[in-house]
């Protein structure tokens, strides 16, 4: 059985305040070895709880100014891994969820400005079987984490997602 | 506006969103700088707010917090939305609130449990005081979900980035 325990949820806990933490600060804060933290993170990693490190970037501060929201209506669900699948292609799209009610799919976008969206909203429905869709532009974002609770379990098991 | 940065910091920002615990030493090959000098750009990025930290991204289904949604919250006023945003950022469930272009809409990415922890989560902003309504949609599949952006290399301005990196395992890593 695959099971994290509280040292693991704390060792989670550090790592997602701070993906860069020195094995060394882990060890002294949960009070173990340096290899016995490195055995962790390891199966952590293998186990597929951690799935990466990354560093994240003020999408502003780099000129690429607008994020956005689209729902979209693809009609006929044999249209949607043709969707899904062209969606993947585009670096600006940051998200790709397939929803339960109004509309089909949710595209969460970083573009530079208003034309590169504008291009990228033309393109979009262009796709086969697309009928329509809602932008909604942000203009202030006052949360955005991909922050989890973890805690001690029995971790779960699930069918990786084709398109 | 010349960008706040050259082509060796954007490849920097690159390959540290994908591979985030990267060594200095690493990195310091793959631009074909001196160590110090790699350093020094890491610390500068930081310091200009530009790369605003390191987080280690945990596979949400693993961890049994498999229903995520997103909520278009219509509040009923203008005045509604500090008080909301405070109620909405208190909550444990939110991961994302953000005010669009829609007068007095905010989008609001949830990730719970389960479908009924959802539903209370989503009872909770429909019964709070100002909002008027919420339409909500729940994810049925998620093929992608990064935060990664494409980094703009150079002066002509067009988008190019290296594309996949292996996730940093011992040995390879800080």
């Amino acid at each position: 059985m695959e099971r994290i325990d509280d040292i693991d949820v704390r060792i989670l806990n550090l790592l997602q305040e701070n993906g860069r933490m020195k094995r060394n600060r882990i060890a002294e804060e949960v009070g173990l070895s340096v290899p016995s933290v490195s055995e962790r993170m390891r199966k952590l990693e293998e186990r597929g709880v951690i799935t990466g490190y990354h560093a994240v970037i003020d999408a502003k501060r780099i000129h690429i100014d607008i994020t956005a929201f689209i729902r979209v209506m693809v009609d006929g669900s044999e249209y949607y891994p043709e969707f899904v699948r062209r969606a993947l292609e585009l670096d600006e799209v940051l998200e790709v969820h397939s929803i339960t009610g109004e509309g089909s799919h949710i595209l969460k976008v970083r573009t530079r400005n208003t034309t590169s969206l504008e291009r990228l909203l033309s393109q979009v429905q262009a796709w086969p079987n697309v009928h329509g869709s809602t932008t909604s532009i942000v203009l202030s974002t006052f949360k955005e984490t991909r922050k989890l609770r973890p805690v001690a379990m029995e971790l779960a098991d699930y069918d990786e997602v084709g398109v | 506006m010349p960008l706040p940065f050259d082509d060796i910091d954007a490849i920097i920002l690159d390959h540290l969103q994908a591979q985030g615990r990267m060594t200095r030493s690493r990195l310091a090959a793959i631009v074909g700088r001196s160590v110090p000098a790699v350093s020094a750009r890491m610390r500068r990025l930081e310091e200009e707010g530009i790369i605003t930290g390191f987080h280690a991204a945990l596979d949400f289904r693993r961890l049994g917090q498999a229903t995520t949604a997103f909520c278009w919250v219509t509040l009923r006023g203008k005045r509604d939305a500090v008080p909301f945003r405070e109620f909405a950022l208190g909550h444990q469930d939110v991961l994302e609130v953000h005010a669009v272009t829609e007068a007095t809409v905010h989008v609001v990415k949830l990730r719970c449990q389960d479908p009924s922890t959802l539903q209370q989560t989503v009872d909770a902003l429909s019964d709070w005081p100002g909002v008027r309504r919420v339409l909500t949609c729940v994810v049925d599949e998620t093929y992608k979900e990064t935060r990664r952006i494409p980094i703009p290399l150079g002066g002509d301005g067009v988008a190019g980035t290296a594309r996949s990196f292996p996730v940093a395992r011992n040995g390879d890593d800080l």
